[in-house]
């Protein structure tokens, strides 16, 4: 008995014994949760499980980037729409992040207007509810698009409407994979030799102009290749049928909607973060730069944003994981994304409310787990050494 | 991130979906007759803002269709008509509402499908609407009929029966189309009157409606194919067959209060002086119906006191008074149309 208390006494025992509680103690509750919703949606006479998941969907998706029909399965529906939302997260992403660079810079600027304009576009664009302005665009779009008989035609081969931008659709034909590959490896080249510039410098201090020879090597090389080949690719140019034009890939208003209001607003709070991580580098290091003859380019590039980016990142990526999550409001606007396969046709049709709320879940949770992810792995290799 | 975060946050996450899904499907109510009258409020499911179905009026109170049927039910449990609940439901958070037990009754204008009233834990009532669905399009296009509009773009909403009903229709004639789907029927309407769809879908009861709220309604035309069978009727939650016999039965008595001539007007009258046996057993002169399932011999009384028999509800809201829409099958059965209500013997 005395040897058990003054175990007891251990703090690292207690300590365990206490956190192992509590572990044993929350699984037991989620198991009495778990087993009353189970006990109750049979009592209910609920069916439950996935095997919806392979029934026809019987809808039709208006973007879908690989073959999809009514006649597909919900899982195809699901697939479709999840990459709808990875793309327009990843090209919102982007977007808004040159957006937001620009606001950054425009709100630090010596120039009056420029500053202003900056301090109106963040005031205006982040205090406006989202779901608002996203209407607002989509509506001002259809509003000024010209309607389906009156398109605006550039030079016979693309064509502006209401219903979107449609321009030819590219046919691969034999010999086409070819230029896929010289594409892939004329942008490892180009990585190349830009990490090849970039050793050289650090070692003689030569600089050597590595965009530029990059960009030549990617357009050029499958340039080369498909003059070799003969251009492998033909062009379906849309025609117009009896209530809009046929064929050809397009870009639709809601879609464009969508990313316009995503890029917008976003950009006002990205522009935020890095104005703050602009400001966080000490202005000494500004006029060193400038003292020993740095350009603007230069001061930003080698000095300041790469500072900058150890406290920008972490914010940064919070600001993604809200963009992400917000496309969730395209339903609203008709642009087929994840959500508005689960809360909308599937849920009606399938009734399976339960399964398509954890399968909403883990879809966005995985998307942003990726993407928190990629830019762990970026903070990581960006942050100063310490020693 | 290393692995072993990744696996700890899944883990989180899962824990707490689990107990999310678990407090959703909390005990359902075993005695809803018994908790109603305890509460003493009626909660009913109804669509959200659409004219003639559950809108509010001049004056803020909600006004419709769905509400009417909320308040007949209402009298005959409570003996008041004003103490019910609307909330404005779209489909998924009906039927996550019926599974949870918060509402006990949806009178949201629900299509009666096969997916719908099996396993889904709620059950379907009566038809109080037949109802199908139609095409709208502009009259300058020269359409006369639904076979003409192969590649044709749609504008609908998602969480009805309209998607896989134009699907279905377009394969039946192995023709093509395109369409935007949109969240609410707001945005689909707006989205079709600027002119992004060629046509608008949805069942043509809410058609008429909507072509009256384009910007100019003469434009539009609808055509005649009706392309599905939409029966409208209320839901109650499943497993209590209780309060489903008095819902089934307030609605039945509507109907038959129409046939037997019986108005919000001259209720009382027939109440006293009727010799229809049929009328003196419904309105609870004699017989004991009312007892029967736990209401009291006035039930049906109060129901069509409160808001007049089945004819007087639909003139009142999609009727002449209303949106201005023909019965049409929604008739009763002696007067040419389906609606009919079982005996009251």
């Amino acid at each position: 008995m005395e040897s058990l208390f003054s175990y007891w006494r251990k703090g690292s025992v207690r300590s365990l014994t206490y956190q192992w509680g509590l572990v044993v103690a929350i699984l037991l509750a989620l198991f009495w949760l778990f087993d009353t919703a189970n006990t109750n949606l049979d009592r209910l006479g609920i069916n439950t499980g996935f095997d919806f998941l392979d029934d026809e969907a019987g809808f039709q998706i208006s973007q879908a980037l690989f073959p999809y029909s009514a006649q597909s399965t919900y899982i195809d529906a699901l697939l479709v729409t999840f990459t709808n939302t990875i793309v327009l997260s990843l090209i919102a992403i982007c977007l808004a992040t040159f957006l937001g660079f620009f606001i950054a810079l425009s709100r630090l600027s010596d120039n009056m207007l420029l500053r202003k304009f900056g301090d109106c576009y963040v005031e205006v664009f982040r205090n406006v509810p989202l779901l608002l302005q996203l209407f607002f665009w989509y509506f001002a779009a259809l509003k000024l698009l010209p309607a389906k008989r009156e398109s605006i035609n550039f030079f016979d081969i693309a064509f502006l409407n209401i219903e979107g931008f449609v321009i030819p659709a590219p046919i691969l034909e034999d010999g086409a994979t070819s230029i896929v590959w010289a594409i892939v490896i004329a942008l490892a080249l180009a990585i190349g030799v830009w990490r090849w510039a970039k050793r050289r410098q650090t070692r003689t201090g030569v600089p050597f102009p590595s965009f530029l020879v990059g960009l030549a090597i990617v357009i050029f090389i499958p340039l080369l290749v498909a003059w070799i080949k003969g251009f492998p690719i033909s062009w379906e140019i849309p025609k117009f049928g009896r209530f809009n034009f046929e064929g050809g890939v397009g870009l639709q208003p809601e879609f464009t909607a969508m990313l316009f209001g995503l890029t917008l607003y976003n950009g006002a709070f990205i522009g935020e973060i890095i104005r703050a991580g602009i400001l966080s580098v000490h202005k000494g290091q500004r006029e060193a730069a400038n003292s020993i003859g740095f350009t603007q380019m230069q001061i930003y590039s080698q000095i300041i944003v790469p500072q900058a980016m150890r406290l920008i990142i972490p914010p940064l990526t919070n600001q993604y994981l809200n963009l992400t999550k917000s496309t969730a409001l395209a339903a609203a606007l008709g642009y087929p994304d994840f959500f508005w396969a689960l809360s909308g046709a599937i849920a009606a049709q399938t009734g399976q409310v339960l399964e398509l709320q954890a399968i909403t879940l883990f879809g966005y949770l995985g998307i942003s787990l990726f993407i928190a992810a990629i830019m762990a792995i970026y903070n990581r290799a960006t942050r100063i050494p310490e020693r | 991130m290393n692995l072993g975060k990744l696996v700890f946050k899944l883990s989180i996450t899962t824990s707490l979906t689990i107990a999310v899904l678990g407090l959703a499907v909390s005990e359902t109510k075993a005695d809803r007759l018994a908790e109603v009258k305890k509460a003493g409020i009626l909660h009913c499911g109804v669509v959200p803002g659409v004219p003639g179905y559950a809108f509010p009026n001049k004056e803020g109170k909600m006004v419709g269709f769905d509400v009417d049927l909320c308040k007949s039910i209402a009298a005959a449990v409570l003996g008041d008509a004003n103490k019910i609940k609307t909330t404005k439901m779209k489909l998924p958070v009906a039927f996550n509402a019926m599974k949870a037990g918060t509402v006990d009754v949806v009178t949201h204008r629900f299509t009666w499908t096969f997916g719908r009233d099996v396993g889904q834990g709620l059950d379907f009532t009566r038809v109080m609407v037949f109802d199908g669905q139609g095409f709208m399009v502009r009259k300058k296009l020269g359409v006369t009929s639904g076979k003409q509009l192969d590649g044709a773009t749609f504008c609908l909403t998602t969480g009805a029966t309209t998607e896989s009903n134009v699907s279905d229709f377009f394969r039946t004639h192995n023709m093509k189309f395109k369409q935007v789907t949109f969240g609410s029927m707001g945005e689909a309407q707006k989205a079709y009157d600027q002119g992004r769809c060629d046509v608008f879908v949805t069942d043509k009861f809410g058609l008429g409606a909507r072509r009256l709220a384009m910007t100019n309604p003469k434009e539009h035309v609808i055509l005649p194919e009706t392309i599905s069978n939409e029966p409208i009727s209320p839901m109650v939650p499943h497993g209590d067959q209780v309060w489903r016999d008095i819902v089934v039965w307030t609605l039945n008595a509507l109907i038959a209060a129409e046939e037997y001539g019986i108005t919000q007007s001259n209720v009382d009258q027939m109440s006293n002086s009727s010799k229809n046996p049929f009328v003196q057993r419904l309105l609870g002169k004699t017989g004991k119906f009312g007892g029967k399932i736990g209401l009291g011999n006035q039930w049906a009384y109060r129901a069509i006191k409160a808001v007049g028999n089945y004819g007087e509800i639909w003139e009142r809201n999609l009727g002449k008074d209303g949106l201005g829409m023909a019965r049409g099958k929604n008739e009763l059965y002696t007067k040419g149309g389906l609606l009919i209500a079982p005996p009251f013997r």
